[in-house]
């Protein structure tokens, strides 16, 4: 009895510690995994291309150049010919809509959808570490490889999910595969990420998202491809990113 | 000027960087429109048309290179105008209808040209904004009339931006005359709020206001826009016996609140105020003389002061708007994938007019769009939206190449 109470804070502090450490490794895995989403890079561009299988069975293409810098984000639209100039910006989780013409740029909501089943939220939404939660579930097996799964939580009620189950190859480092829910439990979506790119970063080559396949999980006839090219990292002023 | 400016532009930019990347892009577009006014008795105000019809070609040319960007909008537009009782008429125009010129260095951007210079979150009307109160939303086939501006800004730091802006000529607006304006603004980015303050020199006196909007959620937004203006002196009116005494100063604010619903379909609901707006007793003069100008001027009898008169009514400055309005918009962008609707209600609290809008447009191809859309006024003859239409239709066709 006389050292109980030591015994119990011994192992209240172990559980603390182990629970901090577990913490920080679990971030810096996010971490790893954000930035080859592009996630975490101070200036970063990219073409991505949206094929969107429709409900009526018919396909649709979107051409947008993005610039990314520190987590801030703009689209501009490039095809087809009746959107070109087309422009959507993100800066923190405030998102503006500025049609090509002469209309005035529009504040608009993440969960607008943009095409099929992608939402604006979708274009470049890279920062898990940043914007989640994150609690480590019991590892599984996906498409043969062990994973770490994350069940990620929002920080805020902006973010473009509620909340995600997200898989993280263990030998790559790089996220497999996530499902989106609603706070109310809800599966809205799942997406599949495929990493075909390399970037230099550091002077080293690291692997970079080439593939984004989104399914929508209510209306299974519709799907979106994001694919990535023509990936640049290079800095881009602040002062770019705006309508 | 534009021309020289091109000469230039596209000098430095070779010398700066060696290369020029250029895009050049055309439109096209066919509109039509038609229109009764059972209200407007005889025609007799505004000499309104029953019919316009309208063909617009206009191109885009953008060049960049290093820290230059350039782009020039010119335009050739043909209308036609069928007015009952006295016929056709019908204005052919070529013109520069927009140009900037962009320089970035660092953190910082300059930037001139002949422009929209839009800001505020507001889909009704901008209140902080003088040059372009109106944000073209009500009607979505009006035009917003350029102005020319010179304008420097750029970040502070990760949150703060600043941004100067000097309205140098009036553009297309038509205006009796022209002072240059300026105004500075400051913006705070958030995470999820987004913040300005703005400092403005209007012709006479001073204005402060500000805009902002917050992120709530990943579905619903809450914004606001004000301005207060103190002109030092009582702000003109256009009632010269008006009993009611004009202000020096106004406040004018608009809040709104945007909410998609799962399903895609966004609501927005704005409410704007108006402190110094005209009543409905002021309405019911305004209108009055405007009719008595509007015959003389259809029996050739028309003076400078009835022009003027005249084209002040059609240029109306905010605090000739009415007190205060509500507007409910209910839009669906990709129905079926290819078709945006919009639906507006808007409503002149005051003398309980009203506009509704409904508004189609169909992506048929990559290169062709159709629309269309009706516009039906409501409330009587004295009043602000039902004074002179009943209701308009209008359709069209923009070819891209």
């Amino acid at each position: 009895m006389k050292y109980l109470w030591l015994k119990l804070f011994l192992i209240l502090l172990w559980s603390l510690l182990n629970t901090a450490a577990m913490g920080a490794s679990d971030e810096a895995i996010l971490r790893y995994a954000d930035t080859a989403r592009g996630g975490g890079f101070s200036g970063l561009k990219w073409l991505v291309t949206v094929e969107s299988k429709l409900a009526g069975g018919g396909t649709e293409q979107f051409k947008l150049e993005v610039s990314v810098t520190a987590g801030d984000w703009l689209a501009e639209f490039k095809h087809p010919r009746n959107v070109l100039g087309n422009k959507l910006l993100q800066l923190g989780n405030n998102m503006w809509f500025s049609k090509k013409g002469l209309r005035k740029p529009v504040p608009i909501s993440q969960r607008q959808r943009l095409t099929g089943s992608a939402a604006n939220g979708d274009i470049a939404s890279t920062n898990y570490a940043e914007d989640y939660q994150a609690t480590r579930l019991a590892d599984e097996t996906i498409g043969g490889t062990l994973s770490y799964v994350f069940d990620l939580k929002a920080k805020t009620t902006s973010t473009t999910y509620d909340r995600i189950k997200y898989w993280v190859d263990q030998k790559t480092g790089l996220g497999v595969q996530a499902n989106f829910y609603t706070s109310a439990g809800r599966l809205l979506k799942s997406a599949t990420f495929h990493y075909g790119n390399t970037i230099l970063q550091q002077e080293k080559l690291k692997p970079f998202i080439s593939q984004m396949v989104i399914r929508d999980e209510i209306n299974p006839s519709r799907s979106s491809v994001l694919e990535y090219d023509d990936i640049e990292v290079k800095s881009i002023p602040a002062a770019k990113l705006r309508l | 000027m534009p021309r020289n400016l091109l000469l230039y532009c596209l000098l430095l930019s070779v010398n700066a960087r060696g290369e020029i990347d250029t895009e050049w892009h055309w439109q096209a577009q066919y509109h039509t429109a038609w229109q009764r006014f059972d209200k407007n008795p005889n025609n007799a105000v505004l000499q309104l048309p029953e019919q316009t019809d309208l063909v617009e070609l206009q191109s885009e040319f953008l060049a960049s290179s290093g820290p230059v960007e350039l782009s020039l909008q010119p335009r050739w537009i043909y209308d036609k105008e069928r007015v009952p009782d006295t016929g056709s008429n019908s204005n052919g125009d070529l013109n520069l209808r927009y140009w900037t010129l962009d320089y970035y260095l660092g953190d910082h951007w300059f930037k001139l040209g002949r422009y929209v210079n839009s800001w505020g979150p507001a889909r009704l009307l901008s209140p902080s904004n003088r040059y372009h109160n109106d944000t073209g939303q009500k009607n979505p086939n009006s035009e917003l009339l350029a102005r020319e501006y010179v304008e420097l800004g750029g970040q502070l730091n990760g949150e703060w931006q600043y941004q100067f802006t000097l309205n140098t000529g009036a553009g297309q607006q038509q205006m009796e005359s022209f002072e240059a304006t300026g105004d500075l603004l400051f913006t705070w980015q958030g995470k999820t709020v987004s913040a300005t303050a703005l400092v403005s020199k209007p012709e006479r006196g001073f204005g402060i206001g500000g805009y902002g909007q917050w992120t709530v959620n990943e579905a619903l937004i809450v914004y606001g826009d004000f301005l207060y203006l103190n002109q030092g002196q009582k702000l003109k009116r256009l009632l010269p016996n008006s009993a009611h005494v004009a202000q020096s100063s106004l406040l004018a604010a608009v809040t709104g609140v945007s909410y998609t619903l799962e399903n895609g379909w966004n609501l927005v609901l704005d409410y704007y105020m108006n402190q110094a707006g005209l009543d409905r007793h002021e309405s019911r003069e305004l209108l009055a003389i405007n009719h008595d100008y509007a015959a003389q001027l259809l029996l050739g009898e028309m003076d400078a002061t009835a022009g003027n008169y005249l084209t002040r009514v059609n240029n109306l400055p905010s605090y000739q708007l009415g007190r205060a309005y509500v507007m409910m918009m209910v839009q669906r962008n990709n129905i079926r994938d290819d078709m945006d609707i919009n639906y507006i209600f808007l409503r002149n609290l005051n003398d309980k007019s009203g506009q509704q809008t409904l508004n189609l447009e169909y992506r048929w191809l990559d290169f062709l769009t159709f629309y269309g859309g009706v516009n039906y006024f409501s409330g009587n003859e004295n009043t602000d939206f039902g004074r002179f239409v009943n209701w308009q239709l209008f359709t069209g066709l923009k070819l891209y190449f």
